[in-house]
């Protein structure tokens, strides 16, 4: 099981793709590195960005981009 | 300083606000607003409550007095609150905060760096109001109270603490606030519960915000940043002085380097006023020193002609006597 956790007004939306749904997860990664930072956590117990879509990484989090304030 | 007849846009208040401070400046001929923003604003009903602006003035400190009182004469009986601190980095920069009440009516509020808020002596029926609009609305009762009660800043605070370390975690907890380092100076930041300018860095307060969610998912993401691309996220990163600040400002010691080099700029101006000034006085003592001169000569040559004469008259006298 692959999980998208996207930060949004709601604090943070969870979605869930099957193994057999790689595709969809896929165009879904991609669309929303539009808006947001993919990262996902390394080894060593910290972070990594994310740029390209790994059918192995397990739990990605989106991070919405940031903008000067 | 009349105030605007017509209800305003947001551009147009900003501008109104400009106004009344170009007016208070008129007395203060060295001094301009160097950069002017308005950060906070609440309506109610289209009808503008209170704001603060924020803007950078290049003064001097007797100028500052002038600029407060001026502020004050020009809007009176509106500016409930008004502070003004020296920029760290620029010595003649001031940044004036001023939080205006009962102004005129807005249309909405926008820009990236917007953030609805409320004051404690906001009256109750405004409070409900916006409570209210949070269920019409966009709004969301963590923007406008910054309280944690709401769902979504409840799932946005276990989401952050689920990426902090120990340490983070104890200084969240008491301070509302934790430190992190940077993925390329490895110099620290002190990300803060606040919208804008919440972090904290050597080259001093930083303001990247993600408007749009709450604002706990807004530290994850800064710190998620600053932890994976630094470099992208001081890009990003508004700095109090208008400009972006660096890696090379997040290096340890920098802020205090450039303040040496500030203090050293100005003695090295100082020294060559003195030594410019006393070398116009030499100059002068030496113009004086000469013209005395020439007058004494002058003088001599003159009394030297007198007796001369003089001679020259008794000599004929005499000659003319016995002849």
């Amino acid at each position: 099981m692959k999980t998208f956790k996207v930060m949004d007004r709601s604090g943070d939306s969870e979605l869930r793709f099957a193994p057999t749904q790689a595709k969809e997860a896929e165009a879904k990664f991609a669309e929303l590195l539009g808006t947001h930072t993919a990262y996902k956590s390394s080894p060593d117990g910290g972070n990594q960005q994310v740029r390209s879509f790994k059918d192995t990484d397990e739990e990605t989090l989106f991070a919405p981009h940031l903008q000067g304030g | 300083m009349a105030t605007p007849a017509q209800p305003l846009t947001v551009a147009g208040h900003l501008a109104w606000a400009a106004r009344f401070v170009d007016e208070a400046l008129r007395d203060c001929p060295n001094s301009f607003v160097r950069r002017m923003e308005r950060s906070r604003v609440v309506f109610v009903d289209d009808a503008f409550v209170c704001a603060e602006y924020v803007f950078e003035v290049q003064c001097s400190s007797e100028d500052v007095v002038h600029l407060q009182e001026g502020i004050r004469r020009n809007l009176p009986g509106t500016v409930r609150n008004m502070s003004m601190c020296q920029d760290f980095l620029r010595m003649d920069s001031y940044v004036v905060s001023i939080e205006a009440v009962e102004g005129q009516p807005i249309m909405g509020v926008g820009g990236a760096g917007d953030s609805v808020s409320v004051s404690e002596d906001i009256p109750p029926y405004v409070i409900e109001r916006f409570r209210q609009m949070e269920q019409e609305m966009f709004l969301r009762p963590s923007d406008i109270f910054g309280s944690t009660c709401s769902r979504a800043n409840n799932r946005a605070e276990r989401l952050l603490k689920s990426h902090l370390n120990p340490m983070q975690l104890h200084d969240y907890g008491v301070r509302r606030c934790f430190a992190t380092f940077g993925s390329e100076s490895q110099a620290p930041y002190t990300i803060c519960y606040e919208r804008n300018f919440n972090v904290a860095s050597c080259a001093g307060p930083l303001c990247a915000i993600a408007s749009d969610v709450p604002i706990c998912d807004q530290m994850l993401a800064q710190k998620l940043l600053i932890e994976t691309d630094e470099p992208r996220f001081l890009e990003i990163a508004n700095h109090r002085s208008g400009g972006h600040a660096t890696v090379e400002m997040m290096r340890p010691g920098y802020l205090e380097e450039q303040q040496t080099a500030r203090v050293r700029e100005y003695v090295r101006i100082r020294d060559n006023e003195r030594r410019f000034q006393s070398a116009r006085i030499s100059h002068a003592e030496r113009l004086v020193a000469s013209v005395r001169a020439d007058m004494m000569a002058r003088q001599l040559r003159n009394r030297s002609l007198v007796g001369f004469l003089f001679v020259t008259v008794v000599w004929w006298v005499i000659c003319v006597t016995f002849a």
